[in-house]
């Protein structure tokens, strides 16, 4: 290093330190938009996924629950359910095939016996037939939370419903 | 101040270096997000066409409640102008009776067997396979499926359906008992029900309305309206085959069937018939068994809505009704296609 004057070397560190402490400030205030905007964007990320892979629930659960015909003449209850299964007879209008939905931990299983779907990251899920006046059961109810603690329900009609019985003599 | 400079450039590829991965991350999300909200529009739009398909299907459903004749169904009931209503909103309606044809599950074996009818089988099939089918696998609302085998397939789309009730009088003994033992799961208790049924038929030759509460006894609330005695076949759309060959059933002794087979055909083209004039036109007695086959009404529709690519087919029944005033119809199925 060549000082030239005293005056020079003194209004040098000055300007160091100066642009030191601008390009800190500046440095620290990009550090923390920048983490700021990560950790948002990663939220964000997280309630993206978590939409996407509730609307394919969504999605999955009522095209197959719509491959659920039972013929007019079938019993008006014919859903089996116990606390983590809901099994429903008449897949593709078959009484011995069943599309079956089951809770395993945080994850909601669909099998529709050609395979089984995972949809995992939820903090409970409730499974039960919807029934209507007539005490036809003419859907499927999955209420969920999901991590984050919101919770979801989701209604699948199938694709039959019997014939309700008569009125009583 | 030159000394500084060394430093600005490492800060300003530091910056950049930010910048890019700022960018990237940025990018990234975007993405994820035009992914999903294209996947949130598609289903979205799915979703609408969806609902307008069944909002038309059930317009056309209150149209056939509403029927000023409820008594009968015809061709002139103001549900079939209506169906056109919504063409300009891109909207093809169609309406079919998908009772009254031979209903694959009930079909007695003299149908079959007695009559020209008996061509509408596979060649080698015989109605007591169909009968035997019907026991060994159950009933089937899809017949190319469980009886293509059996009935030609031209036939099935034609003549044939899996919808319709069982009437009580022309419905085949063992198919009752199977019915009897699905709705009430109750083996034993179908086999008890057949023979009372045999003894109700071999006493009353033909049953009324009033006797079905007496014969289907404390199972009256599991197994009506499926079992009744409503004629099965509405004469207006009936196909003219089904209809010259049921008249023409020795045991019912229709005095000249084929003519009274083209009187029904001829009238129903420009009217509506009631039961009374249905006699009138068949001339035999109002207690002979041809009007537990022949009648006026319809007991299952099908509307097909279409718009565009995307089609639904609702079928629903008729509750029967002691007054025939107020009809009232439940949905049976909804199937989206494709």
């Amino acid at each position: 290093m060549i000082f030239s004057g005293k005056n020079e070397q003194g209004s040098t560190i000055l300007e160091v330190l100066i642009a030191l402490v601008i390009l800190s400030a500046l440095g620290i205030g990009t550090w923390n938009a920048g983490a700021v905007s990560l950790r948002h964007a990663g939220r964000l990320h997280e309630r993206i996924l978590a939409s996407v892979r509730l609307l394919q629930l969504d999605d999955m659960l009522r095209v197959r629950a719509r491959r659920v015909r039972p013929p007019w003449w079938a019993p008006s209850r014919f859903m089996e359910t116990d606390a983590s299964t809901l099994r429903v007879a008449y897949l593709d209008g078959d009484p011995s095939k069943c599309l079956i939905l089951t809770v395993e931990k945080d994850c909601l299983l669909l099998n529709d016996q050609n395979g089984t779907l995972r949809f995992p990251g939820f903090a409970s899920v409730e499974l039960s037939p919807t029934v209507d006046r007539e005490n036809r059961e003419y859907g499927i109810a999955v209420r969920l939370v999901q991590a984050n603690g919101r919770p979801v329900s989701i209604l699948a009609p199938i694709g039959g419903v019997p014939i309700g019985s008569g009125p009583t003599p | 101040m030159r000394a500084l400079k060394p430093c600005d450039g490492s800060t300003s590829i530091a910056a950049l270096a930010l910048l890019l991965l700022m960018t990237a991350v940025a990018m990234g999300e975007a993405f994820l997000l035009q992914a999903a909200l294209s996947y949130t529009a598609r289903s979205t739009r799915r979703q609408e066409v969806e609902f307008s398909l069944q909002a038309e299907a059930e317009r056309v459903v209150k149209l056939l409640a509403r029927d000023p004749t409820p008594g009968a169904d015809c061709i002139q009931d103001p549900v079939w102008e209506k169906l056109r209503d919504n063409v300009a909103q891109g909207f093809v309606v169609t309406l079919q009776d998908v009772s009254s044809r031979l209903n694959a599950n009930w079909v007695q074996k003299d149908i079959l067997q007695k009559t020209a009818l008996a061509d509408l089988l596979q060649p080698g099939s015989t109605a007591q396979d169909l009968r035997q089918r019907r026991e060994d696998k159950g009933l089937s609302t899809d017949l190319p499926r469980e009886y293509g085998d059996l009935i030609r397939k031209e036939a099935i789309a034609r003549y044939f359906t899996g919808y319709g009730y069982a009437n009580l009088n022309t419905t085949d003994e063992f198919a009752l008992r199977k019915l009897y033992s699905i709705r009430t799961g109750d083996h034993a208790g179908a086999e008890v029900f057949h023979t009372r049924w045999q003894d109700g038929v071999t006493q009353k030759k033909t049953l009324k309305r009033g006797d079905v509460k007496d014969l289907l006894g404390q199972d009256y609330a599991e197994l009506y309206p499926f079992m009744n005695v409503e004629p099965t076949f509405n004469v207006h759309f009936i196909e003219p085959l089904i209809l010259a060959e049921l008249l023409s059933l020795s045991d019912l002794k229709i005095q000249h069937p084929a003519l009274a087979a083209q009187r029904i055909i001829e009238a129903r083209d420009h009217l509506e018939l009631t039961m009374g004039a249905l006699q009138g036109l068949i001339g035999a007695a109002g207690d002979n068994r041809i009007y537990q086959y022949l009648g006026v009404v319809t007991w299952f529709w099908r509307v097909i809505v279409v718009r565009g690519s995307a089609q639904l087919h609702v079928t629903v029944a008729r509750i029967p009704s002691d007054d025939d005033v107020s009809p009232r119809f439940s949905v049976l199925e909804e199937r989206y296609l494709p």
